[in-house]
């Protein structure tokens, strides 16, 4: 007799109690554990023939088997596609642009390096290398990386590069209303009457 | 030979509770987070999900995942610091979001220069001497599948136990022959102080921007370790 625990028994044991200890923040790569964010007879927007919505309904979900969907787990599908992950990066440089000068198509940039010892130095890099999204994020004082890389692709080894601008998000609403009331204290302070 | 890294990427886990229409490539665009040419490929994505159940953004470079009880934020091609940018963006604007840990994840896959040395790993980790004893006869194969390592930071004893915590899950790489799999999880509780100013989203956002790098560079000491300590035996 067959006495061992079913892999999808063992999940769910362990998932059991890492959810009644702690909560679990591991990339959990086993293809086994991989979600499938919506069924076959959902829609997009996660609704069924009749327009209902599944979400509230735990006894639904778990028919439809999408009590998967809550568990901590990353789709494993993205670790499989070899040739888009086989790429290590041999440096980093973080840079910070220091000049731009258009007519040259030129950007003067201070480089440090993010793996190992080496000095941070100035440098010029081409506009050309920026991409087409990133062309107006060139700007004294903004931050890019830059990465070499090796690709391993069918046996063979191309080394790359790739620029990428750093991206700040816009202001949250929780900032905002932060600034607001610092500046309100602010004035309140500023009209206070000796 | 020293084992060479072939695959490297990072996997940044929040458990919260998300609402995961909001997380489109328009949403992302909207906010200065990635590109317009990033959000016209993730638009254009074949398993581009944007549901009240789920969301699941692609670009050439992440994975944004979001179910409703956690978001999984994966990197894709070369790795670089972007990964976490973009996190640490997407936790400033969602500051209001209830959320209570985060993972710090790197995973990494490195070929060995044969078999010998493949094996000669999980003979360091899991020596075979006992277990040979429990299977005797000599026609087994008696190997590791998968080993999982937890550091806690404190004595073994002491309580209470420490919420946050690393862990490093060793396999056998099912993408690189006599391949090595490593993952390693730094893990971060997160509960905003009562008298803090901050929200719990925002300070995940901080955990992230600062421990990002440092995890990263802690999980490679750690793989390096193991095989160059293993391989040295």
């Amino acid at each position: 007799m067959d006495m061992s625990i079913p892999l999808a028994e063992q999940q769910n044991l362990a998932l059991l109690r890492s959810k009644t200890k702690t909560v679990d923040t591991s990339a959990r790569v086993m293809k086994d554990l991989s979600p499938r964010v919506i069924p076959p007879n959902l829609d997009e927007m996660g609704q069924n023939a009749e327009g209902n919505s599944p979400i509230g309904d735990l006894d639904l979900l778990d028919r439809l088997g999408l009590a998967k969907i809550r568990l901590p787990a990353v789709d494993a599908g993205v670790l499989t596609s070899q040739e888009l992950l086989r790429m290590v990066p041999i440096q980093i440089w973080e840079g910070e642009v220091l000049g731009v000068d258009q007519d040259a198509g030129m950007m003067q940039v201070l480089l440090s390096a993010k793996m190992g010892e080496v000095p941070d130095h100035t440098a010029e890099i081409s506009l050309e290398w920026v991409v087409e999204q990133d062309k107006d994020l060139v700007s004294p004082g903004s931050v890019f990386y830059w990465t070499l890389y090796k690709e391993i692709k069918r046996g063979s080894i191309i080394n790359s590069q790739e620029l990428r601008f750093r991206r700040l998000p816009s202001w949250s609403k929780n900032q905002i209303e932060r600034v607001h009331r610092a500046a309100e204290q602010l004035f309140a302070r500023i009209n206070k009457k000796p | 030979m020293a084992a060479s890294l072939e695959i490297f990427g990072s996997i940044i886990v929040v458990v919260g509770n998300f609402n995961p229409p909001i997380f489109s490539p328009d949403w992302l665009e909207r906010n200065n987070l990635i590109g317009s040419a990033d959000a016209a490929g993730a638009r254009e994505h074949k398993d581009l999900v944007v549901a009240k159940i789920g969301s699941r953004v692609e670009t050439e470079w992440f994975i944004l995942q979001v179910l409703e009880q956690q978001l999984s934020l994966t990197s894709k091609g070369v790795l670089t610091p972007a990964i976490k940018d973009l996190a640490v963006g997407i936790f400033t604007l969602v500051s209001q979001t209830p959320v209570s840990a985060v993972g710090l994840n790197c995973t990494a896959h490195y070929k060995l220069a044969n078999e010998d040395e493949y094996h000669k790993i999980g003979d360091t980790l899991v020596p075979k001497g006992l277990w040979n004893k429990v299977f005797p006869g000599g026609n087994q194969w008696i190997g590791v599948a998968n080993l999982n390592i937890k550091v806690i930071p404190s004595k073994r004893g002491v309580t209470p136990i420490p919420k946050n915590n690393k862990s490093v899950m060793i396999q056998p790489s099912g993408q690189v022959d006599n391949g090595i799999f490593f993952a390693f999880n730094d893990h971060h509780e997160i509960e905003a102080p009562k008298e803090s100013k901050s929200t719990a989203a925002e300070l995940v956002a901080r955990v992230i921007g600062e421990f990002w790098e440092p995890s990263l560079d802690e999980a490679k000491r750690v793989f390096n370790g193991i095989i160059g300590d293993a391989l040295k035996s």
